[in-house]
């Protein structure tokens, strides 16, 4: 089995009656003020492909990390269901980041859980506030009475 | 068993007479909203025990025509594809007046693409907290240790 395509999102539609997989608004950058900051919803979507001689079910680990935090694991079976390809869809409501870094999303698979693919997320700090110690009064101080 | 009597399969009935080809019927079906609301209103056995039943009878009229199709487009909408499997395997004792019947299930297994959703919790090992200045960039809270 080899992976095809692996890729976060913040959501993933699949339209019912064709079966087409829509991604929406892939996650590559976060940026926040402060930390700690929720993400109210992420989706990681992988695509599979499998040999014919090869057998329809097959373990799959999504894990991530947000520095040397592991913040998720997770272990599923992917059924390819007599097909060539299956996809994986892994959602979650709300996922808490602490820090700034990189987010970074792995699927391993096969009997050893070798990883197959990576999505790297950069989590950033943008409009910092900082400290000038050398600031002076913008207008002349009033004099005390 | 029957269709239930609220579905309106009167574009359906109107898309098969014109019909010239399987392909052409799976793609109006799979337009239409009566499979989608079919799968929505039975359980999956119930949808497959109706195929079962309708196929075998003699069709009377228009909307007994295409309810086995209907059937079957419901049944190719579930995330699991071992119904379709299961219907395909009585396509063979199905009446001769369901002339598509194998080709349209063919079509709809061929056509069938495997997802398998999961909910992701994620877990904070660590609740470190990071805020704009030099400073506290490298303070980390331990006030919740694991």
């Amino acid at each position: 089995m080899k992976l095809i395509f692996f890729s976060c999102c913040e959501l993933a539609i699949q339209d019912v009656r064709f079966g087409t997989m829509s991604l929406i608004n892939l996650i590559e950058e976060i940026s926040a003020v402060a930390f700690p900051i929720a993400i109210s919803r992420i989706a990681a979507v992988a695509l599979f492909e499998k040999g014919q001689d090869e057998p329809d079910s097959h373990p799959v680990r999504l894990t991530a990390h947000l520095n040397d935090q592991q913040v998720l694991d997770l272990t599923l079976d992917v059924n390819f269901q007599g097909q060539g390809r299956t996809r994986m869809v892994a959602e979650a409501q709300g996922m808490p980041i602490t820090n700034p870094g990189e987010l970074i999303f792995v699927v391993s698979a096969g009997e050893t859980m070798v990883e197959v693919g990576r999505w790297i997320i950069n989590v950033k700090i943008v409009g910092a506030p900082k400290v000038d110690l050398f600031t002076g009064p913008s207008a002349p101080v009033p004099s005390a009475m | 068993m029957k269709l239930p009597s609220w579905l309106d399969t009167r574009n359906i009935e109107a898309q098969f007479v014109i019909a010239n080809t399987p392909n052409f019927i799976v793609r109006r079906l799979k337009e239409d909203k009566v499979p989608y609301l079919l799968s929505k209103s039975m359980a999956p056995d119930q949808l497959l025990k109706l195929f079962i039943e309708t196929s075998r009878m003699e069709p009377e009229n228009l909307r007994e025509l295409v309810t086995p199709y209907i059937c079957l487009s419901a049944l190719s909408l579930l995330n699991d594809g071992k119904y379709l499997k299961d219907a395909q395997t009585f396509t063979s004792a199905a009446h001769h007046q369901y002339k598509w019947l194998r080709a349209y299930t063919q079509i709809l297994i061929d056509t069938f693409r495997p997802t398998s959703f999961v909910a992701m919790k994620a877990r904070v090992i660590d609740n470190s907290v990071a805020v704009g200045t030099a400073s506290s960039m490298n303070y980390v809270s331990r006030r919740f240790p694991q």
